[in-house]
């Protein structure tokens, strides 16, 4: 059954979006990740113009992390004060990734930047996971625990504006996480992505941390962050699809909880190693492409520049 | 039944050897709705001259162009081992879509040779740039054409005009499911040997209607609402789906 997307203008089956959305949801649920990184490439394979892509995954984003981020909120699982830091620079980063964004769309990079932003970010974090997740498979294999120092003293610790993070007892400079914040509103804004993939290491490994505290508020940031790219793209460039964003949502929702459960039954170190897999593998797919000559070396750009 | 009714109308108006040349079409607007795949009219009308003898140079020919859209044609090249764009040329008046249908002593040739005899769409075949002296231009004409061939947005050839009879002729226009909306201009050529001896113009329009219309209103009008009630939507949606997940 085919449905006419009124901000793509064009039709696209209504199965394939709501399939699509399942079947990022499950991986969302099962490995705890947004899913952006994801839908957006796969969006832009279906047809769906970049730009309408990105606005419209930032809008489903914005569901996705609400009900992750209410959850959490109900185990005490949010630091607020961090989330409110790390909001502070996600906002200011999304708005100069919007109008990054239109500034490209009109000399006409827009798909170079994005696909390069994607072959970037994917490479970095999905040969980290899949060192990380390889290294924890063979520590489990020999049974060894690791016992780490208490605390590292590094460069970030002497940076200035020193703020006392109560909830994640830490007492850390405000500049770092603002900074993580900002490149996180950045891609974003470009990418049509929570972020979550960048925000998750770099708290954990960057800020230091505990992991109890680092889902819950990555996805409070998350929420605004994708809530202020929704507002900026409908406001600046017009581009997003409510109801796109409706019918991967629809399909999202019902994947996450079977993602859930299946994560709850099935060994979490393999599959970390499957997702850090996937993560490359959309990469590497993204950089084949850009490398490969097109069949076409022309394309159209129409409509207001 | 009404197009049916009023070919036969026009049929037994006809008189037997010159006839007025008269243009209609089926519908005058196209409507996109939710389920929208694409929309067929039918294009009739009456030619003056009787069409006799087959492989004559004399038949009608159906042009219809949509609205003008800026489109800029862009360029690949390789760049440190990567294929981006680097040159490209705007074209501000290129027509969104055209579609053209010609009979049978003129449907088996080449489009463009056709057009060009009758000087009949130069502005689509060479659309006119932005600028002069671009290097290379035939190149990005001939690209824009191409890719909106590919897109189903150009007629790469002549789609068919029936004639019924000597004077009556017919023909099935399809418009594609990512036709642009705006407004269209249908033109109908009579020729005769190198020359165009009739020609009518009517317009067509193509739009939005029902909630896709209102969607697409609702963010151009008001970008900024928009975008607010995008976000309530999800977080009601998403807040549901937390709810319902957590009773089961």
């Amino acid at each position: 059954m085919q449905i006419y997307l009124p901000v793509a203008e064009l039709s696209v089956d209504v199965f394939l979006l709501l399939g699509m959305g399942a079947g990022v949801g499950v991986l969302s649920g099962l490995f705890g990740v947004g899913g952006g990184f994801l839908m957006t490439p796969l969006l832009i394979f279906i047809g769906i113009p970049p730009p309408v892509a990105v606005a419209s995954e930032a809008n489903q984003l914005v569901a996705t992390s609400v009900s992750g981020v209410l959850a959490h909120w109900r185990r005490g699982a949010v630091d607020f004060k961090m989330g409110l830091v790390l909001l502070a620079g996600g906002v200011l980063g999304s708005a100069g990734g919007v109008w990054l964004f239109k500034l490209l769309r009109g000399l006409g990079q827009i798909d170079l930047a994005i696909s390069l932003c994607y072959v970037v970010f994917l490479g970095i974090v999905g040969s980290l996971m899949m060192a990380e997740s390889l290294r924890a498979l063979l520590r489990q294999r020999k049974g060894v625990a690791r016992r780490g120092k208490l605390h590292r003293h590094i460069w970030i610790h002497g940076l200035p504006l020193k703020m006392r993070f109560q909830k994640s007892r830490l007492y850390i400079s405000a500049v770092l996480p603002f900074l993580i914040g900002l490149l996180v509103g950045v891609l974003a804004a470009i990418m049509g992505v929570g972020g979550g993939f960048i925000m998750v290491p770099a708290m954990i490994y960057l800020l230091g941390m505990p992991t109890s505290m680092v889902a819950g508020t990555s996805l409070f940031q998350i929420l605004f962050v994708v809530s202020t790219v929704t507002l900026l793209q409908s406001a600046a460039n017009q581009t997003v699809d409510v109801i796109l964003a409706l019918l991967l949502l629809a399909g999202s929702v019902v994947g996450v909880q079977v993602g859930t459960r299946l994560g709850a039954r099935l060994p979490s170190e393999q599959f970390r190693v499957l997702l850090a897999a996937l993560v490359l593998a959309v990469g590497l797919k993204l950089l084949f492409d850009l490398v490969t000559a097109p069949d076409d070396l022309f394309s159209l750009q129409t409509g207001l520049l | 039944m009404r197009l049916l009714a009023a070919i036969c109308l026009l049929a037994t108006a006809a008189p037997a050897s010159a006839a007025q040349f008269v243009v209609d079409v089926s519908e005058r607007t196209v409507a996109i709705t939710a389920g929208f795949t694409g929309a067929e009219l039918v294009v009739f009308g009456t030619a003056a001259e009787a069409q006799r003898s087959v492989g004559e140079e004399h038949g009608v020919i159906v042009v219809i162009r949509g609205p003008e859209q800026p489109t800029v044609v862009r360029r690949k090249e390789r760049q440190f081992g990567i294929w981006a764009n680097h040159g490209g040329v705007a074209f501000p008046e290129a027509p969104a879509f055209v579609w053209v249908a010609a009979s049978e002593a003129f449907a088996d040739r080449p489009l463009a040779e056709v057009l060009a005899r009758y000087r009949i769409g130069q502005d689509f075949l060479s659309p006119t740039p932005a600028g002069k002296d671009i290097e290379a231009l035939d190149a990005f004409q001939a690209a824009l054409v191409r890719r909106k061939q590919v897109n189903g947005l150009y007629s790469a050839e002549f789609g068919r005009v029936e004639f019924l009879g000597e004077h009556l002729f017919r023909t099935r226009v399809v418009f594609p499911a990512n036709v642009p909306v705006g407004s269209y201009r249908i033109e109908v050529f009579e020729v005769r040997d190198a020359n165009v001896v009739n020609v009518t113009a009517s317009a067509l329009h193509v739009r939005k209607a029902g909630l896709e219309a209102a969607v697409f209103r609702f963010a151009h009008d008001f970008p900024i609402l928009h975008g607010l009630v995008a976000i309530v939507l999800a977080l009601m949606a998403g807040w549901l789906a937390g709810a319902v997940a957590r009773r089961t």
